[in-house]
């Protein structure tokens, strides 16, 4: 029994044709709404993407604008340990070499924001083709490849890179960004595949093939909005990942010290003799410490707002007292994209 | 059944590419052994009998007499011989440099437990606490405790676990000095089945173990807060509650139970995380273990030492998703459909 | 506000088992408070089978969750809800504390949700369900098993294989049947079934149907069937209530209800349902949108979309009440003219 709710004038429901037209203007502002306009708007509204919108801009900003306005760090360009809010000169203090930290924190800024971007970009490339490619395919090729991520991904991770910065000895920010995720994108990949493997059999793609729409076409249409949420996230999640592994390897000195990094600010911290033992020089290792985390924070925060943009019933539901609506048992896809960004080691 | 087979072969092939991927690795490393050695003795001549001036000569001959110089094979030969002596024999060689002539088995399983030891408690009591807090706060959720925790969850989830280390390590270890700042156990102890050496086993684990956990449960909570979420709107949940089961029941059996099978891969892939990330933490609190003797090994180019690690690791890394892929239909019944569909 | 009253019906089993008055609920939203249940009075007679119908969002399945004081936070009810066991003292449902509530959940009270497909836990068997149940309800694990496998069998289905399968298991036919036996496990005098045929095909459905009034018969059940599929119902049901809007518009026998549908929003209904001998165009959708239950018009709540409303309808809200003493009820003005707008042709013989 159908008790429709949507009128009809005309006596045939089947008759009834619709009266919307669209120009190519209205189609590319739709567009750009439904693209641009109104997730940002919908991350500002989250508190959370709020914040990690603000934090990521402001680092941005210290990357580029602040390397113009803060002079470089060298040297005994200060008197050493000067602690911090002291002197409006050295707002944040100097190390134990006389360096402004200030300095040495926005310096270092522009190299991370590029290994960042270098590392994220080329993980989240491989790890999508990869998944996409063997999700879709399936079968012995699906089996190769994912014996080939498995491999990659049981390498541990850290002396590899270890090793590897060993023999490479990687200057430029951009490849230490790269090598950094060398491993990093055979997580994504997994999960990028077991998304696809159950959408490659639904209907709506069988549908398509039938159509006879090309492969190429499927792949951006019907499988690629879906995969929209892993990519968001999974950058945001490999671009923590990158801020870890660099500062790590910084710190153990096994990254030639060509440019400024937060992690050589903790090594010549941690390894001065005997700073350890003194309070005066506290500043000079929570300085860089809280300069990760911030990124960091802002990055997983912005991650977790994600999952409103993808997922309009999340939305809705977390509004106060709407679950009398609510949906028993839909899939949230960015719920798993999350299992990316909860752990950054 | 087939799937197990053939998880067994694809781990098989892992190893295998590993132990070619490290062999590749190595062989590409510039300098080795000697240059280290050559290196060492330039920077501090007096330490092996030599002044400033000496000349060549005199160096190569006290190189000669610490290290084996080993013979310059071909490639493919050396490769062969790598692996039959690996597969064949179980040797992984003998340490040049680290501590010369001693089988590098026995020097990376004697470090071995240590670092296993370090990685399990961060991960159990990491996966304990995540979870308990995770239910708990999808349980409250929405109020002030759930707000307020989140955020704290996605504050500890943003902080790497070295941060964590070097915090603990500079305010109680240095500062305060209530944590000893490097080993694994007190030297005056004797080692063996007896308290003082025990408990200060414990106590020297206790601040890296704990920089591992400390920041080990954000992550976990917040999976499991937003499975739990998901879950509690499902039919069987309401259904167990008109059934009128105790709520002691549907927390534990209904919602913890589903709300971690999602997780469960990414736990196994923790584990692996943990044992490569054990190498900063070693260096860190100064704790022998597999980490540290790794960094040592490719600081000093002991290729037979950096090989074994890097081996045994993987090895380990191996042995323990295959373990958790095998477990993993004891826990979820439907895990046969699921693993006929890859 | 509806009332459906007790006092002309002459029934010889005219037993009350589930007395319900005034009851409300309400949701406190963020775009304001929602009124899901507007203020439900009914009676539920002991043995019968009742029949709730009405579309998506009337209110049908919150007045279920109701009467097991089943609504979800942060949903509020207010109002009685009268259970009268068979022997001992009436108890307002709507007043127990947990403890109760759980005693009274499926020992007395039990519902049966929309097609099962996902009732049971995926990581435990059909036993242990059956097992905790017990468990939770102070049983002996023996003899409630006894109990169940008689259950199982009466319901055409092999015990010990279903006990020992996991929900995905089983066919959807056949977890519907294990949650019914599950349901029944403690011999309850109410059973509640929210659409418990939304999900089968067609064959399973008779099944399902003619189980369940077997069931009814042997174990003197009453049953509360919620549905939005009328011809389900119709050969099924004692008494019909008609939802619209969180209120009852309708309420009486089946038959009655069936062949003179009073209340226009009933007639609509009717004639929207899709006939095989009925050509195409002559299919009728009911116009308009149910109301949201924050922003409920005003006056009658189905003037908006009434062919006979007028002027009065658009103010004053009509009550349940019947016509001459007969206990057929509907909640409107002019039925006459309900009757004369929109015509019907439902035959004796389609029931």
């Amino acid at each position: 029994m159908g008790t429709d709710t949507e009128g009809s004038e005309s006596p045939s429901a089947f008759e009834a044709t619709a009266d919307y037209e669209q120009t190519t203007l209205d189609y590319l502002q739709e567009q750009l709404d439904s693209w641009v306009i109104a997730p940002t708007k919908i991350l500002w509204d989250d508190y959370r993407g709020r914040f990690g919108i603000l934090v990521i801009i402001f680092y941005i900003l210290m990357g580029t604008v602040g390397v113009v306005l803060v002079p470089a760090p060298e040297t005994n360009m200060g008197p050493r340990l000067v602690q911090p809010f002291q002197n409006p000169q050295f707002i944040l203090g100097t190390d134990g070499l006389g360096q402004g930290l200030l300095s040495l924190m926005v310096h270092s800024t522009p190299a991370m924001l590029k290994m960042i971007i270098s590392g994220a970009i080329f993980a989240n490339l491989l790890g999508v083709t990869f998944g996409l490619i063997a999700g879709y395919r399936g079968g012995t090729t699906d089996k190769a490849i994912m014996t080939f991520t498995d491999t990659v991904a049981a390498i541990p991770g850290i002396p590899l890179l270890i090793i590897l910065a060993a023999i490479i000895e990687p200057r430029n920010p951009f490849l230490v960004g790269i090598l950094v995720t060398i491993q990093g994108w055979a997580g994504s990949a997994r999960v990028i595949r077991s998304q696809v493997l159950p959408l490659a059999d639904e209907e709506h793609v069988e549908a398509a093939k039938a159509l006879g729409q090309p492969n190429s076409n499927l792949l951006v249409k019907e499988i690629l909005p879906h995969l929209l949420p892993f990519i968001f996230i999974g950058f945001l999640g490999r671009a923590t990942r990158v801020i870890s592994a660099s500062v790590g390897l910084y710190f153990l000195g096994v990254l030639p010290f060509s440019s400024q990094n937060w992690g050589v600010t903790l090594n010549s911290a941690f390894n001065s003799a005997g700073i350890m033992y003194s309070t005066r020089a506290a500043h000079w290792l929570l300085v860089p410490l809280v300069t990760i985390v911030g990124l960091t924070l802002g990055l997983t925060l912005l991650a977790q707002a994600f999952d409103q943009v993808f997922n309009p019933r999340v939305r809705a539901r977390h509004r106060r007292g709407d679950r009398g609506t609510r949906d028993i048992d839909e899939p949230t896809d960015t719920a798993d994209a999350q299992g990316e960004v909860t752990s950054i080691r | 059944m087939s799937y197990l087979r053939d998880r067994l072969i694809q781990a098989l092939i892992t190893l295998y590419g590993i132990v070619t991927l490290g062999f590749v690795l190595n062989r590409l490393l510039p300098g080795g052994p000697i240059d280290y050695l050559r290196q060492q003795i330039a920077q501090n001549p007096e330490r092996y009998g030599l002044n400033p001036n000496s000349p060549p000569e005199a160096y190569r001959r006290v190189i000669e007499s610490i290290i084996e110089i080993p013979p310059d094979q071909p490639l493919h030969i050396a490769y062969i011989n790598y692996m039959q002596s690996v597969f064949l024999e179980f040797s992984l060689g003998e340490s040049i440099f680290i501590s010369r002539g001693t089988p590098v088995t026995e020097l990376v399983l004697a470090r071995a437990p240590w670092t296993i030891f370090l990685s399990s408690i961060g991960l159990i009591y990491g996966l304990v606490i995540g979870i308990f807090l995770g239910s708990l706060m999808a349980y409250y959720e929405g109020s002030k405790f759930d707000i307020w925790t989140s955020i704290a969850m996605v504050l500890d989830n943003s902080v790497p676990y070295y941060v964590a280390a070097i915090l603990l390590l500079f305010t109680l270890s240095f500062q305060v000095g209530w944590f000893p700042t490097g080993g694994r156990y007190n030297p005056s102890t004797t080692p063996g089945v007896n308290w003082p050496f025990i408990s200060s086993v414990f106590y020297y684990a206790a601040l890296p173990s704990l920089s591992f956990v400390i920041t080990g449960f954000g992550g976990r909570a917040l999976g499991i807060r937003a499975n739990s979420i998901r879950l509690i709107g499902s039919e069987y949940i309401r259904v167990a509650q008109l059934r009128g089961l105790p709520t002691y029941r549907i927390a534990t059996s209904y919602l913890a139970r589903n709300a971690i099978l999602p997780m469960y891969t990414s736990i196994v892939i923790g584990l692996g995380g943990l044992l490569g990330g054990s190498v900063i933490l070693e260096e860190i609190f100064q704790y022998p273990g597999m980490g540290m003797l790794m960094f040592d090994a490719v600081t000093t180019r002991d290729f037979p030492v950096l090989m074994g690690g890097f081996l045994i690791t993987s090895f380990i890394f191996v042995i323990g998703t295959l373990l958790a892929d095998f477990t993993y239909s004891l826990i979820d019944p439907r895990a046969d459909i699921m693993a006929s569909r890859e | 506000m509806a009332r459906a009253t007790t006092t002309e019906f002459d029934d010889a089993d005219g037993e009350t088992v589930l007395e319900v008055r005034d009851v409300e609920v309400t949701f406190d939203m963020a775009r304001g408070r929602a009124r899901v249940l507007d203020g439900i009075d009914l009676d539920i007679k002991r043995g019968e089978t009742l029949a709730f119908v009405g579309e998506s969002g009337s209110g049908k399945t919150m007045l279920a969750s109701t009467l097991m004081n089943a609504v979800f936070d942060p949903g509020v009810a207010t109002g009685e809800v009268l259970y009268y066991p068979e022997d001992g003292e009436p108890v307002d449902i709507l007043d127990l504390n947990q403890r109760q509530l759980n005693r009274l959940r499926w020992e007395e009270i039990a519902m049966v949700y929309q097609g099962a497909m996902n009732a049971f836990n995926p990581t435990q068997d059909i036993g242990t369900h059956f097992k905790e149940t017990f468990d939770a309800h102070d049983v002996d694990r023996q003899d409630g098993l006894e109990r169940a496998r008689d259950l199982l069998r009466e319901l055409n289905l092999e015990p010990q294989r279903i006990l020992d399968s996991y929900q995905h298991e089983l066919s959807g036919g056949e977890k519907q049947r294990a949650l019914l036996a599950l349901s029944l496990v403690f011999d309850p005098e109410v059973l509640i079934l929210d659409e418990p045929t939304a999900a089968l095909d067609l064959l399973m459905q008779r099944n399902i149907l003619s189980i369940l009034y077997d069931i009814q018969e042997r174990y003197d059940l009453t049953l509360v069937f919620i549905t939005h599929d009328l011809p389900v119902v119709a050969g099924f049901a004692d008494r019909l209530a008609v939802m619209y809007a969180f209120d009852i518009v309708e309420f009486g026998e089946a038959r009655d209800v069936l062949l003179n549908p009073d209340h226009p929003y009933t007639r609509l209904m009717l004639r929207s349902t899709l006939d095989l001998t009925m050509p195409l165009d002559e299919a009728r959708t009911i116009e308009g949108e149910t109301p949201d239950p924050i922003n409920v018009p005003q006056g009658c709540p189905f003037h908006p979309r009434c062919p006979a409303a007028d002027d009065r309808c658009e103010v004053e809200e009509p009550e349940l009440r019947s016509e001459q003493g007969s206990d057929h009820e509907v909640a409107c003005f002019y039925p006459d003219i309900g009757r004369e707008r929109i015509p019907v042709t439902l035959e004796e013989d389609e029931i």
